[in-house]
């Protein structure tokens, strides 16, 4: 599919993070970044068909979770899938995270590969 | 995509964010310190969340030790700060470990000594007493399942677990325990996994993270070198010292302590970095013979360089990104003089450069504008800006100084025909308030770029500190002038060879307290940095009162080495010059710690690359001085254009003295003088320097001066001076003699950057040749 890239919004606060976001996914996505939640949920409404969010949980100002519930709640965007990549590992926080409203959870330090899987599986692509 | 990605960036983003975080921990350690705790508990949410950021980004680079060390550290600032007053010391040596993991993660292996400080070496029972009284006895209870963030610590912290904090009085020792040693090492937390981390062969398993992304760019974390192989080692090699040493001090053991599992026994008194799951010291003793056994396989891995490593002092080099883009083109203007590279290159990698994801990096740094429970104190709202964006900015701030000043010109040039038509007065004051426009725009775009110095100040107390301490030396760090502004590239390329001037200072300067007290001073040696602005340099001064420098073992070693005759004696300055040079060392007894890893050579050359210099002089206070001269900022400075064989050059205009007409020129020994209002200067031919044709005589002196020293650079023709961005030349180029950089010309040409403190030291080696062939 050359023409129809899809799109994903990386909601990360380290410069280091994105970059590496970059690396793994730019290679077959259109990436829009924002540095917190609170700039997640102005990218979230500003831009147009997002096909997947991935959300860091520890970030300033708004932190993951909150972000997640605002984008269900306060901007209505109960479809587009949420992909929470955290350091917190624990399977409490994965709860967490799905409570908040996330579709997916990858715990850091994540390799490339699951990177890529754990997008393709929220996308439903074949891997 | 990823062919593209440079690896160094990425550890240049995790350094760059790792300082960040460790400013905030310095000040909270700090504040620990003074037992303020109300200062440690400032901005508490902001640095555990900067900890927790680190730890990640560690993670995800697979330093694995740092990350169980910072997690380690989070851990321990979970407890209310008063819990901490008393461990306050070994923190800070904590701190320093993370610090110099942080600073050498992929770079690489130029200074083992970091490892062999062994910074994590948590209090020893024959430490010295201030350390001692403060560490030995006391526990870190170390309660909270890092598992659960949400749990507000300090509720869960029984009230007896303050009390065996503030408890000084020394355990008893026990006989050596590698497994107490190990499990003091944050890596106890998941032994097997640690320690086969330790393991350049263990690297792929399956926990540690891989960066690779594709098959053409090179795996990190297949290469030993880019996880334990760095100098990041040292932290491995921190738990590895505490084993080493023999003796299991209480204070190593890792302290548990949920409340059941409290234990007031000096069997788990004692500092815990490890992340609190209760677990009995003998679960951990099995696992010492592994440790041990990664200990050995660490040197190894330690050797060779990481691939994506990047020295430090390019680390910080802003305009890496755009310049490093063409190397070719600059490649080919060393070979045969400018080449039109265009400014559309130049943009097209200003361009390329917005396109990463850095729109990310703005990010505000302050919390508490959203009303979270944790927001804090006030803070000044801070927006990050890569600087490849910047320095676009910048370069057009300079576009837009060239066009004005063209305008003014312009007006003065048809002063008649504006006059004549009314219009000259009008013009000129319109040109006048925008020249002074323009001029407050650079101004302000200039300090866009700068930081105060105090954010690498700030790290060498604890440094000092800690390098004093492993050689039973006593030091006193003095900052002065903290608020210095300087480029923040400039800032952060000289960490590496300040770094270096303190440890020299420690290592060779200060004597032991016995040896000074012997020589009537303090016991312990006081070491200044100093920093002051003096127009566009900033001057940042090394300072020791220690036993200063030997001007007759100088002079003998200089001799020795050839490089004075025997009956020649040099003037005090060129004499102290030459521990710049690479070779001379009048210290034979090279002591552990220093006289490895980068000389003062590579001083030289790092600050020269900066466009700055760095002398050594006999200090007020009887110790040893040296003196970096860096100029303030990097983008944007006055840079005078001119031809020479042919070929365009620049040089900065604060090292052009003037430039005249060239009289005769006089042949003394190999090198060529010429005299400029009644002084022999010592003529610099680019065209021989870069092995170029001269054609004609050239008719132009341009005169450098540096201190003492000054030559006269050979020109055909002055071209323009008009303010320019600086770039570092690629890494590829290497560094050639007598060039610090490159510009673009007014045509957007490439045009190499003469360095004129190089250049005269050329002269003064060709002048010495000759001399002595006489």
């Amino acid at each position: 599919m050359p023409s129809e890239r899809k799109k994903l919004l990386v909601v990360e606060d380290s410069p280091m993070m994105c970059r590496m976001y970059r690396i793994v996914l730019a290679p077959a996505y259109d990436l829009v970044f924002a540095a917190d939640g609170s700039e997640g949920l102005d990218a979230a409404a500003r831009e147009d068909g997002l096909d997947l969010l991935v959300v860091d949980v520890n970030m300033p100002r708004m932190d993951g979770l909150e972000f997640i519930r605002r984008l269900r709640g306060e901007l209505g965007m109960t479809e587009v899938p949420v992909l929470v990549c955290s350091t917190e590992a624990a399977e409490g926080d994965r709860a967490l995270a799905e409570s908040a409203g996330a579709n997916g959870f990858l715990p850091k330090p994540w390799r490339p590969e699951q990177l890529k899987a754990a997008v393709h599986e929220q996308l439903g692509e074949a891997p | 995509m990823s062919d593209s990605f440079d690896f160094a960036e990425l550890f240049t983003d995790f350094r760059d964010e790792g300082r960040d975080q460790l400013a905030l921990l310095d000040a909270a350690l700090g504040a620990l310190e003074r037992r303020d705790a109300a200062g440690a508990g400032a901005g508490r949410a902001e640095l555990l969340r900067g900890l927790h950021t680190l730890k990640g980004n560690a993670g995800m680079l697979g330093l694995r030790p740092l990350q169980d060390l910072v997690h380690g550290m989070e851990t321990l600032l979970k407890h209310p700060p008063e819990a901490l007053f008393g461990i306050a010391g070994a923190m800070q040596e904590a701190a320093s470990a993370i610090r110099r993991a942080v600073e050498h993660a992929g770079a690489p292996g130029q200074d083992e000594s970091l490892a062999v400080l062994a910074a994590l070496r948590l209090p020893q029972p024959g430490d010295a007493p201030d350390t001692r009284s403060a560490a030995a006895g006391e526990r870190a209870g170390d309660v909270v399942s890092p598992a659960d963030p949400s749990s507000p610590p300090q509720e869960e912290l029984p009230k007896t677990a303050a009390a065996p904090l503030a408890d000084a009085s020394a355990q008893p020792e026990k006989p050596a325990s590698p497994a107490a040693a190990l499990r003091a090492s944050p890596a106890a937390r998941k032994p097997a996994a640690a320690a086969a981390s330790f393991q350049p062969g263990a690297i792929a398993s399956p926990e540690s993270p891989r960066v690779s992304t594709s098959p053409a760019s090179p795996d990190i974390s297949a290469s030993p070198e880019a996880m334990g192989g760095s100098p990041s080692a040292g932290v491995p090699s921190a738990s590895v010292a505490t084993a080493d040493s023999g003796s299991a001090s209480p204070g190593t053991a890792g302290g548990t302590a949920s409340p059941e599992n409290q234990r007031g026994s000096d069997e788990a008194a004692g500092i815990s970095l490890a992340s609190g799951k209760p677990r009995g010291l003998e679960s951990a003793a099995p696992r010492a013979a592994s440790s041990e056994k990664a200990v050995g396989a660490r040197p190894g891995a330690a050797a060779k360089s990481a691939p994506g490593g990047e020295s430090p002092e390019e680390a910080g080099g802003v305009p890496g990104a755009a310049s490093r883009d063409r190397p070719a083109a600059v490649a080919s203007s060393v070979s045969g003089g400018s080449v039109a590279a265009g400014r559309t290159a130049a943009e097209g990698a200003h361009a390329e450069a917005d396109a990463s994801p850095e729109g990310v990096a703005e990010r505000r740094a302050a919390e508490g504008a959203a009303g979270l429970p944790q927001a804090s104190d006030m803070r000044e709202e801070v927006l990050r800006v890569p600087f490849a964006r910047l320095d676009a900015m910048l370069h057009q701030v300079g576009e837009l100084a060239t066009a004005a000043a063209g305008l003014e010109a312009w007006v003065a040039a048809n002063r008649a025909e504006l006059e004549a038509v009314g219009l000259r007065r009008a013009a000129t004051e319109r040109v006048e308030a925008l020249a002074a426009t323009v001029e407050a725009t650079g101004r302000s775009a200039r300090q866009l770029r700068t930081v105060p110095v105090a954010r690498v100040f700030g790290r060498f107390p604890p440094l000092a500190g800690d390098l004093a301490r492993a050689q039973g030396k006593q030091v006193r760090v003095v900052l002065e002038g903290e608020q210095t502004e300087l480029d923040k590239s400039t800032a952060d390329a000289i960490l590496d060879p300040l770094l270096h001037l303190v440890r020299n200072a420690v290592d060779h300067g200060v004597e032991t307290p016995a040896e000074r007290e012997a020589a009537g001073k303090p016991p312990a040696a006081t070491l200044w940095l100093r920093a002051v602005s003096e127009g566009e340099m900033v001057r940042i001064e090394v300072e020791d009162d220690g036993r200063g420098l030997d001007g007759e073992a100088m002079l003998r070693r200089a001799r020795e080495l050839g490089w004075v005759g025997p009956a020649e004696v040099p003037p005090p300055a060129e004499l102290a010059d030459f521990v710049f040079r690479p070779g001379f060392s009048t210290r034979a007894d090279v002591t552990e710690l220093s006289g490895r890893g980068i000389g003062l050579d590579v001083v030289r050359s790092t600050v020269a690359r900066l466009r700055g210099t760095v002398e050594v002089e006999q200090g007020d206070e009887g110790g040893a001085r040296f003196v970096l001269r860096l100029p303030l900022t990097v983008a944007l400075v006055p840079v005078l254009f001119m031809e020479s064989a042919g070929q365009v050059l620049a040089i900065a205009a604060s090292d052009v003295e003037e430039a005249t007409r060239v009289g005769s020129v006089a042949t003394v020994g190999a090198a060529e003088v010429v005299d400029v209002r009644g002084e022999a200067l010592a003529v610099i031919r680019p065209s021989r320097l870069f092995g170029w044709e001269a054609a004609a005589e050239p008719r132009l002196a341009v005169v450098v001066r540096r201190g003492a020293r000054a030559a006269a650079i050979l020109a055909d023709r002055l071209l323009e001076q008009r303010p320019a961005t600086i770039r570092p030349l690629p890494a590829a180029l290497g560094s050639p003699r007598g060039v610090s950089g490159a510009t673009l010309d007014a045509d957007g040409r490439v045009v190499l950057l003469l360095d004129a403190g190089e250049m005269m030291q050329l002269n003064v080696d060709l002048y010495r040749e000759g001399a002595r062939a006489q």
